[in-house]
């Protein structure tokens, strides 16, 4: 295989499998979730648990209060700085914005590509410092499993292989872009059988905590 | 108590995963944030006294039974079974060094209820009999005698000839139709008597009518420390055939955290079905009868006065204002301390630690917590409306040689009440002095 | 001063307390242990035992007493039953008049007397009410009279040793 044939296979039907095997198990984890059920709270409720919960589905993004915040300031800053950092090399950088457009028909404003290039390095440099606390920190070490660490590869190794890509980098371009491309299929893959899915779970968790304290009458 | 064995207690994990619990397990990215908001973590610094840690086998049979991958794992015997080692490994996770205080689940970022996780890691705890022995013995004592303590209806009896002898007043049993369903936690009954008498003398004043149950005085609920939803059920259940039966338009939780948890929100959900009357925290009812002008106060403390939220009051009960309006009554020099209201921090024996022995050292370390945000606040005095979390207080103050008198709210607020008759004027304006 | 005590008979609280608020310090503190020293049989703690009998010196100096307040501080908790654990009424006879007795040596700038000193009259009546409750005794609790009594006899052996 050449090149230029690795590039069309992962662009094709690599992007196919990945992208239906990610909205699949994403799918199945919801029904996992909620053919569950929850029971009625049957307590008289003080306050509504409705808007209670709506409310925390956003709120939660932000620490309850200062000291909160203090506490856990290192986890805090990092996790907003890849947060962010990833949110702009994934959707403000042109030609990612150009694929999403062939996929859903419509774009949006991107961002310079060296701005986007500075957020790459910072995105990069905040999960190696996530990284070297869950191993070093004592409670992190407890927690963390090994598929703590390989969600850390799935998701640092796309941010590396596109900036060394720009970058002409290490591979020869368009094996450097295969494999960039292919690095996010295999994320793609995973991410509904890891913590990934917590990026569309969260909403849930926090709409059931917020939607019974709210119940309760105590702002979460 | 039926006989209890892994399988139970698996069987018991199973059920009760739900919706939220799955969500949760689905989110958690393990970063470690719930451990900065646990006083038992930030004062004893064990690292696996990490909250979401303390539902870890819970976590192993969610994956086993619920996601695809899991169970694909199971069959082909891929999978880490939950065994009885492992569960009487946890027993010091789950039980002593956790009160249920709930900060945990109010500063996880994805939103994780964890301490309602490991009220429910709890019932697999207890069915497979991997529950302490003291609230295993607790929760006997409560199922066979009616109270945790072994308290019986003779002690209530002479407790009450007690009371009726010091104030003067009514203490009515199995009252029809009365107004309010008055419950006793068993520790007030046996170390603070004065609570019986101070809800006396203020319904009393108030012109409210009132009754004790015979059958039903116990409001301390060792189901649900222990974590047995059919021991919590069978107490809850207790209360309200007697609540029915004696036609009470609302039942009072006295001056105990976890008690007012299990008859206001687990109760309806542990027998089933809506109560016929309200549930109010004693603090509730005092609220209600300052707003209507009915609970009228004289004099004010002169001390510099703070008030410890109790956790499953305030932030677990929603009970949050009402104690700081019945103190301002009545305080001339009140400070919050930091923290205070909803994040406030736990004392650190609610939840069946305190009837732990296992526990005691990690409980009194966990006071140093508390300790932190006293120093430099520079109070007379420490107010609660807690007499498990009062104890305890005074245990750790004791412990670390701090001055600091420990006062239940109630009491204070019977203390200041406007005296009726003339004759007792001159001792209502003395004892106020 | 005693001479200006205008009863020398109790026979109620009102009586009682009356009493109290004419009390001086040293004759508060030795009111106080002769009340606890009622009830004494009813506790095994050595501790409380010649915490009181140092109390009932009137020549007991301010550092003895302070010490003998540490001590009993400690034994207040110890004495108390944790909740969850099975109750025992001896032990809560016990604890009570370990909390009188603590009251007794508290340092007057604490709290304030009266009060302390019917804090002491509540916490002795407890513990013989938790004592009858032990021996399954339904009968009145007798406390309160012996309280009445152990008074009067102090106001009237004063008065009489002044005269």
């Amino acid at each position: 295989m050449n090149s230029a044939e690795f590039l069309l296979w992962v662009r094709g039907t690599g992007l196919q499998i990945a992208t239906v095997i990610f909205v699949f198990g994403i799918i199945v984890r919801f029904l996992e979730i909620l053919s569950l059920g929850r029971k009625e709270n049957l307590a008289e409720h003080r306050g509504s648990g409705v808007s209670q919960g709506i409310r925390t589905m956003f709120s939660r993004s932000i620490p309850i209060d200062k000291n909160t915040a203090r506490r856990s300031m290192f986890t805090f800053l990092t996790g907003y700085v890849f947060h962010i950092g990833l949110f702009v090399v994934i959707f403000l950088l042109a030609p990612h914005i150009s694929f999403f457009k062939s996929i859903l028909g419509f774009a949006w404003p991107s961002i310079s590509t060296p701005i986007v290039d500075f957020f790459a390095v910072l995105t990069m440099v905040s999960l190696l410092a996530v990284l070297y606390r869950r191993i070093t920190h004592p409670v992190l070490k407890t927690l963390s499993t090994s598929q703590d660490y390989f969600v850390w590869l799935l998701t640092f190794i796309p941010v590396l292989t596109g900036y060394m890509s720009y970058h002409h980098l290490l591979l020869p371009y368009n094996w450097m872009l295969g494999t960039h491309i292919l690095s996010v299929e295999l994320m793609l893959i995973f991410f509904p059988f890891t913590k990934l899915t917590h990026a569309f779970t969260l909403f849930l968790a926090r709409w059931y905590t917020g939607s019974l304290a709210g119940q309760k009458g105590v702002k979460s | 108590m039926s006989e209890a064995s892994l399988e139970k207690g698996i069987q018991a994990l199973k059920e009760q995963i739900d919706a939220p619990v799955a969500a949760f397990f689905s989110s958690c990215t393990h970063c470690g944030m719930c451990a900065d908001a646990c006083l038992f973590y930030t004062e004893n610094k064990d690292p696996e006294f990490v909250p979401i840690h303390k539902v870890e086998p819970m976590r192993r049979i969610w994956e086993q039974e619920y996601t695809l991958v899991g169970r694909a794992k199971k069959l082909l015997g891929l999978s880490k079974k939950v065994t009885d080692e492992e569960l009487q490994e946890w027993q010091h996770l789950v039980y002593d060094s956790c009160t249920l205080c709930g900060r945990c689940s109010m500063v996880c970022p994805v939103g994780n209820d964890i301490s309602s996780m490991i009220r429910k890691m709890r019932e697999g705890m207890a069915a497979s009999g991997n529950a302490p022995p003291g609230l295993i013995g607790a929760s006997t004592r409560s199922v066979e005698i009616g109270s945790p303590m072994g308290v019986r209806l003779p002690a209530v009896q002479a407790q009450i000839k007690h009371a009726v002898k010091e104030t003067g007043l009514e203490y009515p049993m199995d009252r029809v139709g009365a107004e309010y369903l008055v419950l006793l936690s068993s520790m007030e009954i046996m170390n603070y008597p004065e609570y019986l008498q101070a809800i006396a003398k203020i319904l009393h004043s108030a012109g409210k009518t009132w009754t004790l149950s015979s059958k039903a005085f116990e409001a301390t609920n060792s189901g649900i420390q222990i974590g047995s939803s059919d021991i919590a059920a069978e107490l809850v259940s207790r209360v309200v055939n007697a609540a029915d039966e004696l036609k009470v338009g609302t039942v009072i939780s006295p001056e105990c955290g976890h008690a007012y948890t299990a008859i206001r929100w687990d109760g309806p959900n542990l027998v089933g079905k809506k109560f016929g009357f309200k549930v109010q925290h004693i603090l509730e009812v005092l609220d209600e009868l300052r707003a209507a002008g009915l609970l009228k106060t004289e004099g004010m403390e002169d001390d510099k006065l703070t008030f410890h939220d109790p956790c499953q009051l305030v932030r677990k009960g929603g009970v949050i204002e009402q104690p700081r309006n019945l103190l301002k009554m009545i305080a001339s020099d009140f400070v919050e301390m930091e923290d205070a209201g909803v994040m406030n921090w736990c004392c650190g024996a609610g939840g069946g630690v305190s009837a732990n022995e296992n526990a005691d050292e990690i409980r009194l370390k966990a006071f140093d917590r508390k300790k932190k945000q006293l120093d430099g606040l520079g109070v007379d005095a420490l107010v609660t409306a807690c007499a498990n979390c009062r104890i305890h207080l005074e245990d750790g103050l004791e412990d670390n040689e701090m001055d600091l008198p420990v006062l239940g709210l109630t009491e204070m607020l019977a203390e200041h009440l406007v005296k009726e008759s003339d004759s007792s004027e001159e001792k209502a304006n003395d004892i106020s002095n | 001063m005693i001479s200006q005590i205008n009863i020398t008979k109790v026979s109620n609280d009102d009586d009682l307390r009356s009493v109290f608020k004419q009390l001086d310090e040293t004759d508060n503190r030795i009111v106080g242990a002769m009340l606890v020293d009622d009830v004494l049989s009813l506790t095994t703690d050595e501790r409380v035992k010649r915490a009181i009998s140092k109390a009932l010196e009137k020549e007991a100096s301010n550092d003895e007493l302070g010490d003998v307040f540490k001590s009993l501080k400690r034994a207040v908790i110890d004495s108390s039953t944790r909740c969850g654990a099975a109750g025992d009424w001896d032990d809560q006879a016990s604890h009570f008049v370990t909390r009188a007795a603590n009251a007794v040596v508290t340092p007057r700038s604490q709290r304030d007397t009266v009060n302390q000193l019917w804090q002491i009259v509540q916490s002795c009546r407890m513990a013989r009410s938790c004592s009858l409750i032990a021996s399954s005794d339904d009968s009145d609790n007798p406390e309160a009279e012996y309280q009445y009594k152990i008074v009067s006899d102090f106001l009237n052996n004063k008065s009489s040793s002044a005269a």
